[in-house]
């Protein structure tokens, strides 16, 4: 254990300063560590950590200090740049981009020298899982249907692949079992003996004493010191960290009166991830309710709060209640808040006052008004009574510290005079000092009758606050500890030597069913098949119904005609992979018209087209560095940077044809018509390009950084995807496209209709939808994406054979746009359902 | 502000821009796409998009002419039943987007095929009559020498920002609009308030749709493919973020007079159509690029709370562009489920 006195340092941050606005998160931080040695870094949450590591991997910029890693200065801050100099990192939030399989994970994650090639990729990458003993996940499935156990594992094996001179592992092991940290450990060890310096990030101090060689503890932004492990005791470590006294934190218990009658009294609920629990709450009392993560805690309490279904009776003061939802659990005086402060507790954007008072409106009207005088009023009572520090109570939210926040919206359910509280991790993110507020409140509250039930995962909390603690296992209770037993030891004892079996339910066939039906459902080949079938039945239909529908002519003019909508469908579908979308198609082929009916006229011969198309393609690219600036660079939303494309480009056609005028050369058009056994070329063409974009997008590392950007944008900067580049490589591409598919509307309109492309923008993302594409990014395929196209046109062109009125033009494709989203949107949803179903079995 | 400087600076880069007549030509068709851009604003500030404002428009135009087709005792029915239609059509988005699932781009992409279908099958692909009489009439009608159809729309943007601002069912609109799942945490039928909001907007777009019938006398087939883009842009001009949040109805009318001001500074000024379009794209561009500059980070003086700025994780650069996801992502980020994608 001693040569790490003497081994060379491999990862050395100097004077390391960061800021965030006016918070210091890092004030002048030196850490170092060996080769061949695991160094722990512990803190409190906010002690500067993350931050600190977030530095030293690249992904965020020092105000002030460097970074060096195996002896060279990492020059700019970039994730690609410090894996280069070999380090690698574990997040605790994997970066993992959820669209895309393991292997993909893996492949895209690794520099070019270390990248395997497609076909090995898979061997690859099962080997690397292997040596963490996780052989048993499925290389090719999608993070996305991975529990948060596998997922981790993945994010372990990937950085391990690197083969790093330093690895950061972030609270590796919050997610996995024993069984699985011993492998880890394992494997840490080994590395550790191959000389590599690895940094130990954990809350868990018996792990770090296991593990750690020496240790370093930050506390607000700055490092109380490194010590060898041998050198301190988990008291002194507990001191470093934290400092803070416990007893004066926390309100008197309930104490000798004992509690009254019971308010809350549940009976046998049951429900998604939790099974058959009762319990009272009676007046006086704060009850907990602790265990390990994900063992049903949060779905009984959200249930509670009329967030989830269940089955069970429940009482509020002897009077049955119905909690179908929130509102249902708010008249009956049931009021929650929630663990999850950003999604579920605050309204970003709106001031402190219409923050508090969004549960008890209707308490502050008259006439169906609402009356700011009496908001104000009832809502400067709370400040007080919580102490609550804003400006003003027309500031903003955000404006306020997070424990602030966390009082407004304790305040909002104290406005709506809760007969039960609910409170999920009350105290996350809350500075002490808002801290002993809250306590302070909840006693208060319990003390005037109130019930107040506390779920939380700080045991220490559970244990000054609580009167009584129920701990949950596997969805059931299996112990409530009370008066002297409520104890940290006996928390977290009971919480991890249960025995409890998980009841035996039919869900879980269900869920295996859902699980090969969604697989097949979910894959992003699966709309092309079913395309081909539709589009095959229509034609069936139609020649049925008139026999001159299949003839080769028009079969020909079908596929010819197609082209064009094909190919700014595939440019479309690039943006879309990268959860963007590009209006300005439309236009940009107007353009891309005008120009080559100047161009490419006839007696200009071929020089003419190559010029023509060449200029066509030019503004394609040009007009695509242009959306993709604005959506990279200037920060705005996809459907308005190319909204103003859209109307821009398209003032430029028409100020170049204000009516439609040039002839495209009829050669040109001769030529591009050409067809080879009854096929036009054209088509060949774009279906031969639709393979190579699809075989790109499955192996190639542009379709990987793709679909990474569309599904993780964070992650996938992590990965050291280098994101900016990838998005506007889209927009150019997109352009390209365009500019190509102009020219088949060339061939189609032959001369220089300004405005004949804008019906292209909308067509060309129902196509890719169609197709199968995911809107939200990271998911589509490009031979969906020509079915799609192919099928739109078949639509429109049946109609006429058909003898369908005109309006079947528009309906039709409507409809089939509708119920294919529709489709997809449930597809998601059962993925989702069965991904949380796989996270908390 | 952008728009008072324009007015003032109208007068000096193109005389006649601001003179009566030119103002009495301006605010008629102003007035129309402020109506319709109030029900865009609803619909975005509770994280939406609609895209089927030519669809419902359209529909609106064309049933007001063809169903009374001359007569002045149908004038009313036909009116209800434009108000009907509107409806119905945001109802089907509203559907389409909160039970079904669907992103709001592709909801109204196909509704609005749906609708358009519609108004070719009422007209058979051409229209036959013109509006009636009286509409014309009354559409073209002055109050204190201001055309109406600009009273109207000034009406209806006072009584919808008073609705938003006053009543409890605005409030809990702007509080859905915030953050669909807190408001479901807060005990809110956020589903409800956003199927309002489509209905409430198809009811804007058809009767601006008719409104532009009377005026025009007879109308175009397709005249609600001119409203969709000023709307967004309108909207966006206004300051409402696309994703959801707070929004103004007054801000965007406001957006609204800027752009037919500048339509007409630029018609003026002897300039075609398309520098208009040219303009118009860029001034959209630039007002939201400028929005996005860290402007408290660059003027002294005006930093934000120090607690605001929050720690390490909300100020992450990793994050920089993810508000610019939102509106795409919002549908799929309701299931509030660890693995789902932030």
């Amino acid at each position: 254990m001693e040569p790490t006195t003497t081994n060379p340092i491999t990862l050395r941050l100097t004077e390391v300063r960061k800021s965030f606005g006016a918070v210091r998160a890092l004030k002048g931080v030196t850490f170092e560590v060996r080769a061949g040695e695991v160094h722990a870094l512990l803190g409190e949450n906010g002690a500067g950590k993350s931050t600190l590591m977030a530095v030293a991997a690249g992904s965020l910029q020092p105000d002030e200090g460097t970074v060096e890693i195996a002896g060279e200065t990492l020059k700019t801050a970039s994730p690609g740049a410090a894996q280069a100099l070999g380090l690698g990192v574990v997040y605790q939030h994997p970066a993992l981009a959820e669209d895309l399989t393991v292997v993909e994970n893996m492949r895209v994650a690794m520099p070019r020298k270390l990248r395997p090639s497609f076909r090995q990729a898979p061997a690859w990458a099962r080997e690397a899982l292997a040596t963490i003993g996780a052989e048993k996940i499925d290389v090719g499935s999608r993070i996305a249907d991975l529990t948060a156990a596998e997922t981790q594992l993945v994010e372990i094996a990937k950085a391990l692949a690197l083969d790093p001179r330093v690895l950061v592992l972030d609270e590796p092991t919050a997610a996995l079992e024993s069984e699985e940290v011993d492998h880890l450990f394992e494997q840490v060890r080994a590395i550790r003996a191959r000389g590599t310096a690895v940094v130990y990030i954990s809350h868990r101090i018996p792990e770090v004493e296991a593990i750690a060689d020496r240790l370093t503890v930050l506390r607000d932004g700055a490092t109380r010191g490194t010590f060898r492990i041998d050198e301190v005791d988990e008291a002194k470590i507990l001191e470093l960290i934290a400092g803070r006294e416990l007893e004066a934190v926390f309100p008197d218990k309930l104490g000798a009166a004992g509690p009254g009658a019971p308010v809350l009294s549940v009976k046998v609920l049951s429900g998604t991830n939790f099974d058959d629990i009762s319990l009272d709450i009676a007046e006086g009392e704060i009850v907990g309710v602790a265990g390990v993560a994900g063992n049903g805690q949060r779905e009984f309490v959200r249930a509670l709060a009329g967030l989830g279904h269940h089955t069970g009776t429940i009482t509020v003061n002897g009077t049955e209640v119905n909690l179908r939802n929130a509102r249902r659990a708010q008249r009956d005086g049931v009021f929650y808040v929630s663990s999850d402060r950003r999604r579920e507790g605050i309204f970003p954007a709106l001031s402190v006052r219409e923050n508090a008072v969004a549960s008890s409106l209707q308490s502050f009207t008259e006439f169906g008004l609402v009356g700011s005088r009496a908001e104000r009023e009832a809502l400067a009572g709370q400040e007080r009574e919580l102490a609550i520090k804003t400006a003003s109570q027309e500031a903003d939210i955000a404006s306020l510290s997070g424990g602030n926040q966390q009082k407004v919206v304790f305040a909002r359910a104290m406005l709506g005079r809760p007969k039960v509280l609910i409170c999920d991790e009350p105290t996350q993110g809350v500075d002490v000092g808002a801290r002993v507020e809250i306590y302070r409140l909840l006693r208060e509250l319990a003390a005037d009758g109130c019930a107040v039930l506390v779920c939380s995962s700080d045991a220490l909390e559970l244990v000054g606050l609580c009167d009584r603690v129920m701990v949950m296992s596997r969805g059931q209770t299996v112990a409530v500890l009370e008066d002297e037993s409520v104890t940290e030891s006996k928390i977290t004892g009971t919480a991890v030597t249960a025995t409890t079996e998980r009841k035996a339910r039919a869900k879980k066939e269900e869920r295996a069913s859902i699980g090969r039906l969604g697989r097949f459902l979910r894959g992003d080949g699966v709309a092309a098949p079913v395309l081909a079938l539709v589009i095959l039945a229509l034609a069936i239909f139609t020649q049925a119904q008139n026999d001159s529908f299949l003839t080769s002519f028009n079969v020909e003019n079908l596929l010819l005609l197609s082209t064009a909508l094909i190919f700014v469908a595939l440019g479309q579908l690039v943006v879309l992979l990268t959860a963007g979308v590009d209006l300005s198609v439309g236009p940009m082929m107007g353009l891309g018209l005008v120009i080559l009916t100047g161009f490419a006229t006839d007696g200009k011969g071929t020089s003419g087209f190559i010029i023509g198309l060449g200029l066509a393609i030019v503004a394609g690219i040009g007009i695509g560095l242009i959306n993709g600036g604005l959506v990279q660079f200037a920060k705005i939303n996809p459907v308005i940077a190319t909204l103003a494309t859209f109307i821009g480009v398209q003032g430029i056609a028409l100020l170049i044809n204000p009516i439609p005028t040039g002839l495209f050369a009829a050669s040109a058009t001769e030529t591009l018509s050409k067809t080879v056994a009854g096929i036009p070329i054209m088509f060949i063409i774009c279906v031969v390009l639709a393979i190579l974009a699809e075989l790109t997008l499955r192996r190639g590392r542009l379709g990987l950084a793709l679909r990474a950007v569309g599904s993780n944008e964070a992650a996938a900067h992590r990965m050291g995807v280098n994101v900016g580049l990838t998005r506007i490589s889209a927009y150019v591409i997109a352009g390209t496209f365009a500019a190509l598919a102009a020219m088949m509307l060339a061939v189609q309109i032959g001369t220089g209709d300004a405005t004949a492309g804008q019906s292209y923008t909308l067509q060309s993302i129902s196509a890719v939808v169609l197709g199968g594409a995911s809107i939200y990014g990271g998911r589509g395929s490009f031979l969906g994406a020509v079915l799609g196209a192919l099928l739109l046109t078949e639509m429109i062109n049946a109609i006429t054979f058909l003898e369908l009125g005109e309006a079947w033009q528009y309906w039709f494709p409507g409809a089939v746009i509708l119920i294919a989203a529709a489709i997809f949107a449930r597809v998601s949803r059962i993925r989702l359902a069965a991904a949380a179903e796989a996270e908390t079995a | 502000m952008a728009t008072i400087l324009l007015f003032i600076v109208s007068p000096f880069v193109a005389s006649g821009s601001l003179g009566h007549s030119a103002l009495q030509g301006m605010l008629p068709f102003a007035g129309i796409l402020a109506i319709a851009a109030i029900g865009q604003t609803l619909v975005i500030q509770q994280g939406g998009l609609d895209l089927s404002v030519p669809g419902i428009f359209s529909m609106g135009a064309v049933l007001v002419v063809t169903v009374p087709g001359g007569n002045e005792s149908s004038l009313i029915p036909a009116l209800l039943l434009v108000g009907v239609v509107g409806l119905a059509g945001g109802l089907i988005n509203g559907i389409a987007v909160t039970r079904f699932g669907i992103t709001p781009l592709v909801a109204t992409l196909g509704s609005n095929a749906i609708f358009i279908g519609v108004v070719i099958q009422v007209t058979g692909g051409s229209i036959a009559f013109k509006a009636t009489k009286n509409w014309q009439e009354f559409t073209a009608d002055k109050v204190l020498g201001i055309p109406i159809l600009a009273v109207i729309a000034l009406i209806a943007v006072v009584l919808v920002a008073l609705f938003v601002a006053r009543t409890v069912w605005g409030r809990r609109f702007v509080l859905i609009g915030s953050s669909p799942t807190a408001a479901r945490a807060a005990g809110l039928s956020v589903e409800r308030y956003q199927v309002g909001a489509y209905m409430a907007a198809g009811l804007a777009y058809a009767l601006a749709g008719a409104l532009l019938s009377g005026y025009l006398q007879s109308p175009p087939l397709l005249p609600g493919n001119e409203y969709l883009l000023p709307s967004i842009a309108a909207v966006v001009l206004g300051g409402t973020a696309l994703g959801g949040g707070r929004g103004s109805v007054i801000a965007t009318a406001v957006g609204v007079l800027f752009l037919s001001q500048l339509e007409q500074v630029i018609s003026a000024l002897g300039a075609k159509n398309s520098v208009d379009y040219l303009i118009q794209g860029a001034i959209v561009a630039l007002g939201m690029g400028l929005r996005n500059v860290p402007w408290n980070q660059i003027l002294p003086g005006r930093r934000s709370n120090p607690d605001a700025a929050a720690g390490p994780s909300t100020s992450h650069q990793d994050t920089a562009s993810g508000k610019g996801r939102a509106l795409l992502k919002e549908h799929k980020e309701e299931d509030s489920i660890d693995v789902s994608k932030t």
